[in-house]
């Protein structure tokens, strides 16, 4: 794996004392990975949640109180699958940063970050005015949401395996 | 299970299914079917997360053989010591599909004593 060095930020992570730990901690390491999937866990199930209903499931739930009660548990899970996904990275970081599947799954993340700021800058500032029924533009969101939190899963997963 | 949800997820499993083909972690990037057993000395030796690995010299050939996770090793009684550069080792693994000098380890035998891995 070693034909080509990694930037030395990624080698400096992972030799720093936290890097150590991750490493040399028998049971950290599986403690931090069940957090991650926690963290994810919540996040993406929260998302799917509320996309599908954005999408016309659940049409007898209300719109405003299920977004007031699943955004604020997706924001949890992002917090804690991104600190428990960095203290994983640190363990390996320089070999991880090279690995496809890691790359493609940074690029999924951002790019569902940028739909969240589009769906809530654009469609989402008039939620109350919905009347049960999301217009065009937040069921888009949503379905793009929806797919690209999914396949960030898969490209997490996949990380082992490349 | 209705139908349209059944065919979903058998063309989610089928699309899924190359990825084990090139596993590196796990078993599927191994091939079962070229097992073998050394025996060597250990010359450099990792017990560290997500496995832990050792380095011998077999035969004139260099040799990564990738372990357990840590927390297992310790589990079935392979301590870091145990494992430590110096000391001699059997392992009965297989050799990954695409990598020419790695190979997964399913038990070794130190000190006469086997310890599964898998």
């Amino acid at each position: 794996m070693e034909h080509q060095a990694a930037p030395s930020i990624f080698l400096t992570l992972q030799e720093s004392a936290l890097g150590h730990v991750m490493r040399s901690s028998p049971s950290l390491y599986p403690a931090v990975e069940i957090l991650h999937i926690i963290g994810f866990v919540v996040l993406v199930g929260s998302i799917l949640a509320l996309d599908l209903r954005l999408l016309g499931l659940g049409r007898a739930i209300a719109i405003p109180p299920m977004a007031q009660l699943l955004l604020p548990l997706s924001r949890a899970g992002f917090l804690l699958a991104i600190s428990m996904g960095f203290l994983l990275f640190s363990a390996d970081a320089s070999h991880v940063v090279k690995n496809p599947a890691f790359q493609a799954k940074l690029l999924l993340i951002a790019a569902a970050l940028a739909n969240v700021v589009i769906a809530h800058s654009g469609p989402w500032r008039h939620v109350e005015s919905w009347h049960d029924k999301a217009p065009g533009a937040a069921k888009a969101t949503a379905l793009i949401s929806l797919v690209l939190w999914l396949c960030a899963i898969c490209a997490g997963r996949l990380i082992a395996y490349l | 299970m209705t139908s349209i949800t059944r065919r979903l997820f058998l063309s989610l499993a089928a699309s899924l299914a190359p990825a084990s083909a090139i596993a590196h972690h796990g078993w599927g990037g191994y091939d079962t079917s070229k097992s073998f057993t050394v025996t060597g000395k250990i010359l450099k030796s990792a017990f560290e997360n997500p496995h832990c690995e050792i380095e011998m010299e077999v035969e004139g050939k260099h040799w990564h053989f990738v372990l357990a996770p840590p927390s297992r090793m310790l589990a079935r009684g392979a301590t870091a010591d145990l494992i430590a550069p110096g000391k001699t080792c059997t392992v009965f693994g297989y050799p990954h599909t695409s990598k020419p000098d790695e190979a997964r380890i399913e038990y070794i035998v130190l000190d006469g004593k086997r310890i599964e891995l898998r």
